[in-house]
């Protein structure tokens, strides 16, 4: 059983995990059209 | 010109490559910030407080009873630090002497008989100030 302070800081992780990798699928992305 | 436009491809590939790691480390660089800044890296505090209670019932069951190392004496818990280290000192009922406990891989092994530091023995008096001392000589004087 899990607290809802634990939810939340689970689902923040879970948040900076994707937009780290969606920002790097975009710059990867700009690289393959620049090249 | 197709050739020119070819070579200036060529010489460009590298810095492309180049902008695309500094701009992956950068992302990497900033994730980590972030994630360390909101504190979500480490265990949250609820988190700690219920380990560190399983680990004051843990030393309280496995080092309620222990032997003393130096006359085998009965030893009741006398000092646990689960700051850093996860020390705990037992004091022998018998002889006195403490014992030292360290917290390695999930067992309480004995570090050392440990001795407490000694306490001064000569206790310097507070200096006395010198509207008492006066009131007293005052004292003596009307007395006599």
């Amino acid at each position: 059983m899990q607290s809802a302070e634990e939810k939340v800081r689970k689902s923040k992780l879970l948040v900076a995990v994707l937009l780290t990798l969606l920002l790097i699928g975009a710059g990867f992305s700009v690289y393959l059209w620049g090249e | 010109m197709s050739r020119l436009k070819h070579d200036k491809r060529e010489e460009n590939l590298p810095v492309y490559e180049l902008f695309f790691s500094i701009y992956v480390i950068a992302v990497l660089v900033f994730a980590y910030a972030s994630l360390r800044h909101l504190g979500l890296l480490t265990k949250s505090p609820a988190e700690q407080l219920m380990e560190k209670q399983k680990l004051m019932e843990q030393v309280t069951r496995v080092l309620h009873d222990a032997h003393c190392p130096l006359c085998g004496g009965k030893s009741n818990i006398w000092q646990i630090d689960l700051w850093k280290g996860n020390f705990a000192i037992t004091k022998c009922e018998k002889c006195g002497q403490n014992a030292l406990w360290r917290l390695e891989s999930h067992r309480w092994r004995l570090v050392a008989p440990y001795r407490p530091v000694l306490k001064p023995q000569i206790v310097l008096e507070t200096p006395r100030s010198k509207e008492k001392e006066m009131l007293k000589e005052e004292a003596k004087n009307a007395v006599g």
